[in-house]
């Protein structure tokens, strides 16, 4: 069984090729371009729904952060869809990859703390003291503060790889509990069953919720530099 | 069983019973025919141009059955282990072997 459970996570090939690179572009299929004046249903509604999002994520920017719109916009779509893909059945998720989510975090946030210390670069270095700290302290917190801000891009990558993995496995385990409990206690599997359900419709949340906290993380980061 | 209007010009929900014979009888089997059904049939169900969820749906099951294809042969043996056997027995059962 413990094989089984981590089967999943494996980078999927086919006779030596990867297939994961296809299942990365995959999603890009499922956002058809609006290509006339007035769309359709589909198109329409997904129009709707990134203009929600955008609004709610760039109106705190000022002029140069909002030039950062596309970037972000492209990665909560593709985290959001990316997530939720991974929850039909037998899929591979590429944001269970630490090496994914690492080359996402680290260029995003390297681009932030570059841009702010070419433009604003004694604001940026103003960042590492917060005000009013007593003189003794100093030196120990901007060491403090400095190793703060290079834990972030690690911070952001492994926290959307643990938090989607965690979901997918208890999802197998819980999901195999139910199985071999059918056979020897039937109400005892009823309620697992519920349990399955309850986390199923967790992990639909987590989904969307983990792609929002990342680009609200750069966002944020993005705010501080510009 | 006869009918006021002909049978050729109905569609399925109309014919009666008695005429079924007659009916599959007037489809058309010359190759314009055939290509006529698989237009509409391709109009309805794959091409999208009204965009309905639908579309989207099928591109998703056909998504889940290319990954089942693709780690079908780890889950094959899932059912193969046999928990009631004895120890030193064989911990697999017979019909296993051969696959």
């Amino acid at each position: 069984m413990n094989e089984n459970l981590f089967a999943s996570f494996i980078t999927p090939t086919v006779m030596g090729l990867p297939i994961a690179i296809l299942i990365i572009m995959f999603p890009s299929m499922l956002f058809p371009a609006p290509l006339r004046l007035v769309n359709n249903r589909l198109i329409s509604l997904q129009h709707w729904l990134i203009q929600l999002t955008s609004k709610q994520m760039m109106t705190i920017h000022n002029h140069k952060g909002q030039t950062w719109s596309l970037m972000l916009m492209s990665l909560i779509m593709f985290i959001g869809t990316t997530n939720l893909l991974g929850l039909l059945p037998h899929s591979f998720t590429p944001t269970t990859q630490l090496s994914m989510n690492l080359g996402m975090a680290i260029p995003l946030w390297a681009g932030t703390v570059v841009t702010g210390f070419r433009n604003k670069t004694k604001a940026s270095l103003a960042h590492f003291l917060p005000q009013g700290t007593p003189t003794p302290l100093i030196p120990m917190l901007v060491i403090i503060e400095t190793i703060s801000l290079f834990i972030q891009p690690v911070a952001l990558a492994v926290r959307l790889t643990a938090n989607i993995t965690a979901g997918h496995l208890l999802m197998h385990l819980i999901g195999g509990a139910t199985l071999a409990l059918m056979s020897i206690n039937m109400p005892t599997a009823l309620i697992t069953f519920i349990v399955l359900i309850l986390l199923t419709i967790l992990e639909f949340a987590v989904a969307m919720i983990q792609a929002y906290v990342f680009t609200l993380l750069v966002s944020l980061y993005l705010h501080d530099n510009t | 069983m006869v009918s006021v209007i002909p049978v050729k010009e109905k569609k399925l929900r109309d014919v009666k019973i008695g005429e079924l014979p007659s009916w599959t009888l007037m489809w058309d089997f010359i190759p314009k025919g055939i290509d006529g059904a698989y237009q509409r049939g391709y109009y309805k169900f794959i091409n999208a141009k009204k965009g309905n969820i639908a579309g989207v749906f099928m591109v998703l099951a056909t998504y889940v059955l290319f990954n089942y294809c693709l780690s079908e042969k780890e889950l094959k043996f899932a059912f193969c282990y046999d928990d009631d056997a004895a120890d030193d027995d064989v911990y697999v059962k017979p019909l296993c072997l051969f696959m």
